[in-house]
């Protein structure tokens, strides 16, 4: 079970790597911001895993701010690509 | 009125976080849902309430078992359409005319686009949904109104 | 009683294996699918179903406790950020005017 658990952790790290590929590929800029939005989300599962593997409950918590985080950075960038600036009133 | 409901749901939020173990937690708790709740509804947010009155609780568990069903059948058609060496894409942009009375309805049309098979929501324009959509043969569920059907539904049928 | 706990395990390591492939298959999306839209579909669906599926698998293989509420509150994050981040990000490129591709090839640079 645990083998299992560390097995995909493992999976998922390779594929953070391919995903970094099309972040430094990636034609547009919002190409690169989806691609580490994806490692960000990949970090997440990685560190929840861990958290039961090694039985450190916190590191489910570290997980939940990661993701939060992740989240607000993406659309902070999306927003600031889309108008040039964070804070705008009219956007939509 | 509405600092107090958002500091509520905060401590509640906190309570289901983070369980306090003794008073020192659950002063430190409703301190820090106090803060957050002010700074929250003043700088945070649009000053009028977002009309969610006209959502029905009780058809809520039926939309979001529909939503699952869906999100997992989109994922299932991505994953096919991935590992299938040709790559068996025809990418499209259409744009589909739905009206509704609430913000609310319409931004949860927006978001079960996106959540459907097929199809993922570019922009909206009033009444107007710019989808873009993997394949125009994917797209049924939009296509046959199937989704703005379970939409209304949950909203009360603001048509 | 231990044949309910089998039972758990099992629907775990399947949880846990179907969330993997779903995530491999965004990941190859990511990679293969020639233009920004579609790329999100691929990251949009598949990432948060996957990593879904992952994080409900741990939950069955922990036992439900009232602990565990967090791994809940991490899938449903997961799951609501996950479109939301896709659209977000597929409305930029539609706003700045990114073409939409329409050949078949897999590579538009």
């Amino acid at each position: 079970m645990i083998t299992l658990f560390w097995a995909a952790a493992v999976a998922l790290l390779l594929m953070a790597f391919a995903c970094l590929w099309r972040a430094d590929v990636g034609p547009s800029i919002q190409d690169r911001i989806l691609a580490v939005n994806v490692v960000g989300v990949k970090a997440l599962v990685v560190l929840a895993l861990l958290g039961i593997i090694r039985g450190h409950a916190f590191l489910i918590d570290v997980a939940l701010v990661y993701g939060l985080l992740n989240f607000i950075i993406t659309i902070a960038a999306t927003r600031l690509i889309e108008t040039g600036r964070f804070r705008s009133g009219a956007s939509s | 009125m509405r600092t107090a409901k958002m500091s509520l749901a905060l401590f509640v939020f906190w309570c289901l976080v983070a369980p306090p173990e003794g008073v020192t937690d659950v002063l430190v708790g409703v301190l820090v849902a106090l803060l957050v709740g002010v700074w929250a509804t003043r700088f945070l947010w649009p000053p009028e309430d977002p009309a969610l009155s006209s959502l029905r609780p009780s058809r809520l568990p039926r939309f979001l078992a529909l939503s699952v069903v869906r999100v997992i059948k989109a994922s299932l058609q991505v994953l096919r359409i991935v590992f299938d060496p040709r790559l068996p894409i025809a990418p499209e942009v259409l744009r589909q005319q739905v009206h509704f009375e609430a913000d609310a309805a319409r931004s949860t049309f927006a978001n079960a686009i996106t959540i459907t098979p097929g199809t993922l929501t570019l922009e909206v324009e009033g009444d107007t949904f710019v989808v873009h959509c993997l394949d125009r043969a994917l797209a049924e569920d939009l296509l046959s109104g199937q989704l703005a059907a379970d939409v209304e539904a949950l909203f009360g049928g603001g048509a | 009683m231990s044949a309910l706990i089998v039972l758990q395990q099992a629907l775990s390591v399947l949880l846990v294996l179907a969330g993997v492939v779903f995530l491999a298959g965004g990941t190859l999306g990511l990679v293969r699918l020639p233009d920004l839209y579609t790329r999100a579909h691929a990251a949009s669906k598949c990432d948060s179903v996957g990593a879904g599926s992952i994080l409900v698998g741990l939950l069955f293989y922990q036992g439900v406790a009232f602990d565990d509420l967090r791994l809940v509150l991490l899938a449903f994050l997961v799951l609501v950020s996950g479109p939301t981040t896709a659209h977000a990000l597929a409305r930029a490129g539609f706003r700045t005017g990114l073409p939409v591709g329409r050949a078949r090839g897999s590579d538009d640079r």
